[in-house]
């Protein structure tokens, strides 16, 4: 094992977190709802969203290319993961927030419904799972070589990170042209963090409550050692067993909660200890999977539009890390996220369609992967899925001949939600408590938890 | 009736006339103020602010004071010392002010220097409705150049966040979704300060409610009793 590195050198947080996932987007975008701004082309400067746009028209094979460079140039080396800081990682998260008094905060499992919630609570979020991508040249198809290369690299960045566990995942259908040049830490903090402790204890209003998102969603894994498990496949279009048949994947020991959406259940342990003695109750909203919350959050936002005198009755479907919160409230289109252009997100799509008051017109902002990886769902089968129930569908920003090819959708998203038409009246930000009841009433409840137990005391 | 005042902005009025008019189609008796910094009125907000004080406590109070962009500072001026007279009955203490509504209230500490804030009111101007400038020209004519930057100078020296805790009536704080003059941040940051409430405007500018009576009116007569 080598020497950790001295703590004086680390490596920036912004050079350590992948800026293409869904953990540091979604709380760009929050804190972008949170400063009144809109969020388009993931908050990248103007000029990098025209440079995309005018790469998006280069022929396929050319641009393939160019993705899966410029994805690759974020790649942490693997001999500096030592130097690899959380706490800084966790101080820079936080430090991104606005400064104010806020009467509730989220802390916990990335959510894309759940990040639309907390802009219309005007709330913060603090994610407990960050993505380090790590340079690694490799063959797709060999999850076993990317578990080998784990084991090599990560004892250093554990041992500098003693408050994180390490869940390496390796999904060669849907990552298949990024893991062929990187490979996908996915860090979960199993402690409080100092710098999460520090802005809670200073935003915090006397009393308000902290909400601890928990995805319990879990995926068969090998333990590699200590606070290090090694996942093939993701959430997305196929189901583990799938990906365990292929060839020259690693047979799971075990399972441990999913790499990019699950929560580690340890981390709620700390944060009732902390609650308890800070004097803020802690209230856990738990759910399997990451699209759950989608259903009661888009029936909550509707209900709030229309008792106010919206419509209601336009539906904006975000998807993974393309949506804007901001925009969302302010044209008071209903956002129902999806996680990805998959066959299980559509069905959602489509119970939600089902089981709501009818939408006249859905707009549709599909996540170009690159790949027509298996289960995926095309612009196609989300229309037949809208008309089904009777509306009218977009999909703003979409180039549908290139799907799922036309990254330049990327930084098209945003222009194309700035037209949405302008919500009628004005608003206030939702009572985070109120909220909570009114989600259990659309079939997502939480749970108080008894803070210097971490043991639920109610429904 | 119930009865609001509302103090217009910097040395112009006429651009909310039309805002303050719709107000009794909801039930109530708005009077527009004359702004700070026009002729033979403080261009001095604190000044202004004292003045309007002793104004509402020595004419039995208002439902709602409602300041607009640096009115917003003259109003919160007003509140603070219409908080320090006695209280004879509630609710609204005679010669107090029910609720104060900030309206794009200024000035966000960001910009408190002289060359940011020139920005932001340049970039504010790109923002705004065409209608908006021909309003304010002739008054801002009226005023001259030197009362308004009277009103400037003491609008970066007021700031609303050190006075809010001398009020005491509940507070309101609206922004405009596209006001670039003053951040949400503030603005959020100001309604949280003192539990007061947090109101947005969709597709308005920091001009608000100039061209938009019917809203305003709908507002106002929500946010009281």
């Amino acid at each position: 094992m080598k020497a950790p590195p001295r703590r004086g050198r680390t490596l920036r947080p912004q050079k350590v977190v992948a800026s293409f996932d869904s953990a540091s987007v979604l709380h760009a975008a929050l804190v972008a709802a949170l400063s009144g701004r809109p969020f388009p082309h993931l908050g990248n400067p103007s000029a990098v969203a025209a440079t995309v746009r005018v790469a998006g028209r280069l022929p396929w094979p050319i641009l393939r290319h160019l993705y899966t460079r410029v994805g690759a140039a974020e790649g942490v080396d693997p001999e500096r993961l030592g130097e690899v800081d959380m706490d800084a990682v966790a101080a820079w998260l936080a430090d991104g927030i606005p400064a104010r008094r806020y009467p509730a905060a989220m802390i916990g499992s990335s959510n894309g419904a759940l990040t639309h919630l907390a802009a219309a609570l005007q709330i913060p979020w603090l994610p407990t799972t960050v993505l380090v991508p790590v340079s690694r040249v490799a063959d797709p198809q060999r999850p076993d070589a990317a578990l080998r290369f784990g084991q090599r690299h990560a004892p250093a960045l554990l041992q500098a990170n003693p408050g994180v566990v390490l869940h390496h995942m390796h999904d060669q259908v849907q990552d298949q042209l990024m893991v062929a040049r990187m490979t996908y830490f996915r860090l979960k903090w199993h402690t409080l963090p100092a710098a999460y402790a520090r802005f809670l204890a200073q935003s915090l209003a006397p009393g308000a409550p902290v909400i601890l998102v928990e995805d319990t969603s879990t995926w068969p894994v090998v333990q590699v050692a200590d606070r290090h498990v090694f996942q093939t496949g993701a959430q997305g279009g196929l189901q583990p067993r799938a990906y365990l048949q292929r060839p020259h994947t690693p047979g799971p020991d075990g399972e441990a909660a999913e790499a990019e959406w699950g929560a580690d259940p340890a981390l709620g342990h700390g944060l009732a200890r902390w609650c308890a003695a800070n004097g803020h109750p802690l209230v856990r909203l738990a759910y399997t999977g990451p699209q759950a919350p989608a259903h009661a959050v888009a029936t909550l936002l509707r209900r709030w539009y229309t008792g106010r005198g919206e419509d209601g009755d336009r539906l904006l479907v975000p998807q993974f890390v393309l949506g804007d919160p901001w925009r969302t409230l302010n044209s008071a289109s209903t956002p129902f996220w999806t996680f990805f252009s998959v066959q299980a997100a559509l069905r959602s799509l489509d119970d939600h369609l089902a089981a709501s008051p009818r939408y006249r017109h859905v707009d549709i902002l599909l996540f170009q992967h690159g790949v027509a990886s298996a289960g995926i769902a095309t612009p196609d089968d989300w229309a037949r899925v809208v008309h089904k129930h009777g509306a009218t569908v977009g999909f703003p920003g979409l180039d549908q001949r290139r799907f799922p090819h036309d990254i330049a959708a990327l930084a098209r998203y945003g222009p194309a939600t700035a037209r949405l038409p302008t919500a009628r009246e004005p608003w206030t930000p939702l009572h985070p408590l109120k909220a909570l009841e009114e989600l259990a009433d659309a079939g997502l409840t939480s749970t108080h938890i008894v803070a210097d137990t971490g043991t639920p005391s109610e429904g | 009736m119930r009865k609001a005042l509302i103090v217009p902005g910097a040395a112009v009025r006429r651009y909310v006339r039309d805002a303050v008019e719709a107000l009794p189609t909801v039930g109530i008796s708005g009077e527009l103020l004359a702004a700070p910094g026009e002729p033979k009125v403080p261009a001095d907000l604190g000044e202004y602010g004292r003045e309007l004080a002793g104004r509402i406590t020595g004419g039995g109070g208002v439902d709602v004071l409602i300041g607009l962009s640096v009115g917003a500072q003259a109003a919160a001026v007003a509140a603070v010392e219409t908080a320090k007279a006695p209280r004879t009955c509630s609710p609204p203490p005679r010669g107090s002010v029910g609720r104060l509504v900030l309206i794009s209230p200024t000035v966000d500490p960001a910009a408190r220097s002289a060359p940011r804030l020139v920005g932001r009111w340049l970039a504010g101007g790109r923002v705004e409705p065409v209608s908006l400038l021909p309003q304010q020209l002739p008054d801002w004519g009226r005023a001259g150049p030197a009362r308004i930057a009277t009103v400037v100078r003491s609008a970066r020296r007021i700031a609303i966040e050190r006075l809010l805790p001398g009020v005491s009536c509940p507070v309101t704080v609206v922004h405009a979704e596209r006001d670039v003059i003053t951040s949400h941040a503030y603005a959020a940051h100001l309604a949280a300060a003192v539990d007061g409430d947090l109101v947005i405007v969709p597709g308005a500018t920091h001009s608000w409610p100039h061209d938009d009576p019917a809203r305003f009116a709908a507002l106002i007569d929500r946010l009281i009793p």
